[in-house]
């Protein structure tokens, strides 16, 4: 019997335990590992629940993850309309591969995640 | 008269001896026990069509429900039924139950005995399901009425058909079970009878508007109400499971009726990942489930979650072969994901732009007082809600709010990294683009699950939803509805409810080990073992606040348990560390509507004092 933390993603109260068993307290680390908050509803729904259940597990409360836009899923058409998505000229060769500088890892990877799949 | 039993002379020779009032019991104790008559004249030569509607408890039966079952089964036009019984909002909602019972309950339970698909035949054709017409997802009226090829298609139609009488008998106290009892006509010679054990929750209309618009979920064809939106309709019309999850494909159904959770997606009118609760019932035509590989009500898929019975590690989730790993990831992706991508590209209009001297952002009780606080300021609400009201809606019947300053159904998207950091917005049609010196954060708070096992079930709601089903769309969700708290609930709702004769219990999250139901919840049991029968839970707990758009624009926030989450950090006076952005109401910790109201209400007579003042 499943209890579920994140109903978008489908992560349950053993995926969390499990993710923090493995040394990922940060909810911005959870999150990435297992994929809650990332769904139709981008953590309204789950957040405070798993920060919660992160509180009750480790001892201390963490901070929420970054907040990013679109805070709800808005459809690309609508973006699209705006004559501003429309700025980049065509011969600006962006690549969509690399990781922006902001989201690059601060933290060393956790002791018992390296052991564990490394 | 006993199930097997054939009676001579066909249905109209068993009314006229009173026979088929005697398979239920005439006037039965209860006084519920109705009978409609229509002579419609179906597909397959079968002359007359009886369908009765008996009661439990109060809980389906009132006169005239026979033959609003029969209008839903679409045996009559509406205008026929006025000599079979008076027709009212009360007759409505059992006609929806006729409805839940005919159109759902019906295609799945009732199996003729010797084993001939009679029934399946002719009940998919009273779902009115579309057919081949040259327009797929258009819905028509069911028309088993219809002599064949006046619709301009013929159907296939059983050799002899099936006449209902659904009657959900109490047998736990709440009448979520019972017994369908069901007549075989064959054709004008005699009726069999047969009867099947049938589940049911509570869910009903209550007096209100009368359902009229006509839309479709699937193959089914149901009614709602001016006051209804996609997922009320559903539910009012039994039809509880809307969507599947994403991984497990757990069957699940609405949760919060205000947009935030994924409970009630679906693909409405060829547009993937559509909110049912979002969308009023006037406006969509017919909806489908995404994300299922579907047998009859069934998601064949579902087998991941027994598969995987507590989670799974996709990290971990790997084979040992590169070639194996190719394949499973290929397959991977097909059984999970969400909708596939709309038919055609929705035509959406260029960004509008608008210009005011205070933005709120949230049209609940706080956002609302403070845009009455301002006074003469040009203010511009967005709300991301139908209707504004917030989570008044869950408290009381909220009278419509009609103000030229109130943009609903816009949703905040984020800023534009420009030097005035002007908000974007999201209306169905288009871009909002807002300019606002000041920006008020009321955007309350989102309804928050609390852990026990099974806790995403279909059924397992926010009280606020349940209390929205109430009063913004006239439903009684339930007869007997388990409030699973870590905060009072309110009073009002209880109160609202019990006078609607829905038996009501209140336990405490801690002592809650887990539900039972798989389609639709039946019981709460306690750590203690004991069980609360239920057809719906509510789930009480303080409104986490929403404060993902604020922390976006650099206000501080910290966790409070008791508050919710994670909650604004202000002043005394409502400032939050970013400049020009203040934040009132929930979202600085739940408070609730009254408190939030009186907070707004001071919030926006000093934004009015420093607004004044700078012109």
């Amino acid at each position: 019997m499943k209890t579920i933390v994140c109903r978008c993603e489908d992560v349950s109260m053993h995926d969390l335990e499990h993710a923090v068993a493995a040394g990922y307290t940060d909810l911005e680390e959870i999150k990435r590992y297992t994929g809650f908050g990332t769904g139709m509803c981008q953590g309204k729904e789950c957040l405070a629940f798993v920060a919660s259940c992160v509180t009750r597990l480790c001892g201390q409360p963490p901070m929420p993850f970054t907040a990013r836009a679109p805070l709800v899923p808005t459809p690309v058409g609508q973006l699209a309309q705006d004559p501003r998505a429309r700025r980049l000229p065509d011969d600006v060769d962006v690549d969509v591969h690399a990781t922006p500088t902001s989201n690059a890892v601060q933290a060393p990877t956790p002791a018992a995640a390296r052991g564990k799949h490394e | 008269m006993e199930p097997g039993e054939c009676l001579a002379g066909g249905v109209e020779g068993a009314l006229e001896r009173g026979d088929a009032d005697g398979v239920l019991g005439r006037g039965g104790t209860d006084g519920g026990l109705v009978r409609g008559i229509c002579n419609g004249t179906p597909p397959g030569g079968v002359a007359a069509w009886l369908i009765i509607v008996r009661s439990s408890a109060g809980a389906v039966g009132v006169p005239g429900s026979a033959a609003l079952a029969a209008y839903i089964v679409g045996a009559v036009p509406l205008t026929a039924l006025g000599d079979a019984g008076p027709v009212g909002p009360s007759a409505m909602m059992v006609g929806e139950l006729g409805c839940a019972m005919g159109c759902r309950a019906l295609a799945r339970w009732v199996r003729e005995p010797n084993g001939c698909d009679a029934t399946g035949g002719v009940l998919a054709e009273a779902t009115g399901r579309t057919e081949g017409a040259g327009k797929p997802n258009m819905v028509r009226e069911p028309c088993l009425g219809t002599p064949p090829g006046a619709s301009g298609t013929a159907r296939p139609h059983a050799p002899h058909s099936v006449a209902v009488a659904a009657t959900a008998i109490p047998q736990n106290g709440h009448g979520r079970f019972g017994t369908l009892i069901f007549l075989h006509n064959h054709g004008t010679a005699s009726v069999r009878v047969g009867q099947t054990n049938i589940v049911c929750n509570g869910v009903r209309r209550r007096s209100g508007p009368i359902p009229q618009q006509l839309l479709s979920f699937d193959e089914a064809v149901l009614r709602a109400t001016d006051a209804d939106t996609g997922a009320s309709a559903l539910l009012a019309a039994g039809h509880l499971v809307m969507s599947r999850s994403l991984k497990y494909h757990r069957p699940r159904s609405a949760f919060c009726l205000e947009g935030h959770c994924a409970g009630c997606c679906a693909r409405i009118d060829g547009q993937p990942n559509m909110r049912l609760c979002q969308v009023p019932a006037r406006e969509m035509h017919a909806a489908s489930t995404q994300n299922a590989l579907r047998v009859g009500s069934t998601d064949v898929l579902e087998i991941a979650d027994w598969f995987f019975a507590d989670g799974l590690d996709h990290h971990t989730l790997m084979t040992s072969t590169r070639l194996g790993n190719f394949v499973a990831e290929r397959v991977v992706r097909q059984l999970s994901g969400v909708g596939k991508l709309p038919t055609e590209s929705a035509a959406y209009l260029p960004p509008e732009q608008r210009t005011c001297d205070v933005c709120v952002v949230g049209g609940g009780a706080a956002g609302l007082a403070v845009a009455e606080a301002l006074g003469d300021v040009t203010v511009l609400v967005i709300d991301d809600q139908l209707t504004p009201g917030g989570s008044w809606h869950g408290e009381k019947s909220v009278a419509p709010h009609a103000s030229a300053n109130v943009l609903s159904r816009t949703t905040l998207l984020g800023a534009m990294v420009d030097e005035r950091r002007t908000l974007i917005a999201s209306s169905p049609t288009r871009l909002v683009r807002i300019q606002a010196e000041h920006v008020v954060w009321a955007t309350g708070g989102t309804p928050q699950l609390v852990p026990f096992g099974n806790n995403d079930r279909p059924g397992v709601m926010a009280t606020r939803a349940v209390g929205r089903l109430f009063f913004q769309h006239h439903i009684v969700p339930g007869d007997a509805i388990c409030f699973v708290e870590t905060m009072p609930t309110p009073p009002t709702l209880l109160r609202a409810l019990a006078s609607e004769g829905v038996h009501i219990e209140c336990v405490a999250a801690a002592d809650v080990a887990h539900v039972t139901g798989t389609e639709w919840v039946q019981a709460v049991v306690l750590t203690d073992g004991r069980v609360i029968d239920c057809d719906l839970v509510g789930i009480s707990t303080p409104a986490a606040p929403a404060s993902e758009g604020p922390r976006q624009f650099g206000a501080q926030v910290r966790f409070d348990a008791a508050s919710g989450g994670f909650v604004v950090i202000t002043d005394a006076e409502g400032r939050t560390n970013a400049a020009n952005h203040w934040a009132v109401g929930d979202v600085c910790g739940y408070v609730g509507p009254v408190r939030a109201a009186a907070a707004g209400t001071a919030l926006g007579r000093r934004l009015r004092a420093i607004v004044r003042g700078a012109a």
